[in-house]
């Protein structure tokens, strides 16, 4: 393990472990009050994106990483965010395309680090393509009636919302 | 026991108390069902807790399950519940949102 690793790696029990659980339930709790009474509805909606990173980052301390992901990539990813995107969408703002310096120097910085980081790890090796698939298949075996439920339900919520939208048209 | 775990109950239960304030403090339509969703999350952070370390729910197991169900159930509810406010909004149903809310500084 890297001495970087082991400066992050925290213990069961270890007064750096309370300590970042006191400091994540102190942020969960803020970004909760903000969400519920910030005036504009867009800002609302981010802090409640951050209420529900907080919310991955204890299901990964509490030992479920399949739900800190499921959290992360469809709560946080699409829900949080399709709310965002129908707000925003209510007032139809005009967009203007005013590119500034500065931003162009932050696209390009990142995109050199991005660069950096890829060139700089390289392929990895051969097997490490089989490694994700046996968690995988763990977890389709050990959670296949809730991954039903989740396509049966993410399916008739999708056919609902097409079935509104059209008939916002007629 | 760790102290720790404490302030993920403390969070819990904060979490849903401002989640039903919220509800019954905001008219506006989106803010209550952005109290609710603050509200859900501290529910399952509250069953994981209890499926966890105190025991309530028998089965360590069947507390992921429930809040791998919660979760879906959510995003269900979300995208049904924003379409027809969003149908509602077009239709004149309520009331306009002020440019304010929607977005403060530009």
């Amino acid at each position: 393990m890297s001495p970087l690793l082991d400066l992050i790696v925290i213990t069961v029990g270890s007064p750096l472990l309370d300590l970042s659980l006191l400091i994540l339930a102190a942020a969960s709790m803020a970004f909760a009050y903000l969400t519920v009474t910030y005036r504009s509805l867009v800002y609302s909606s981010i802090f409640l994106a951050f209420v529900g990173l907080a919310n991955a980052a204890f299901f990964m301390i509490f030992g479920y990483p399949l739900l800190a992901f499921i959290q992360l990539i469809i709560y946080v990813g699409s829900g949080v965010l399709f709310i965002i995107i129908s707000i925003s969408m209510l007032k139809e703002p005009k967009l203007t395309f005013r590119p500034k310096l500065y931003s162009w120097l932050i696209a390009v910085f990142v995109a050199v680090l991005l660069a950096g980081v890829i060139l700089g790890v390289g392929p990895g090796p051969a097997y490490m393509t089989y490694l994700g698939v046996i968690p995988a298949i763990h977890y389709i075996i050990e959670y296949w009636f809730s991954l039903l439920l989740l396509v049966l339900a993410l399916s008739v919520a999708l056919v609902v919302s097409i079935a509104i939208s059209r008939g916002e048209e007629e | 026991m760790i102290v720790g775990l404490l302030f993920i109950a403390l969070a819990a239960v904060v979490l849903i108390g401002i989640g039903v304030w919220g509800l019954v403090y905001n008219r506006n339509l989106v803010k209550m069902l952005l109290s609710l969703e603050v509200s859900f999350n501290g529910i399952t952070l509250l069953v994981l807790y209890l499926a966890s370390t105190v025991g309530l729910i028998p089965v360590v197991r069947l507390g992921a399950y429930i809040v791998f169900l919660g979760i879906a159930l959510a995003i269900g509810e979300i995208s049904i519940i924003v379409s027809v406010i969003l149908y509602m909004f077009k239709e004149k149903m309520l009331e306009e949102i002020s440019q304010e809310e929607v977005r403060t500084e530009e």
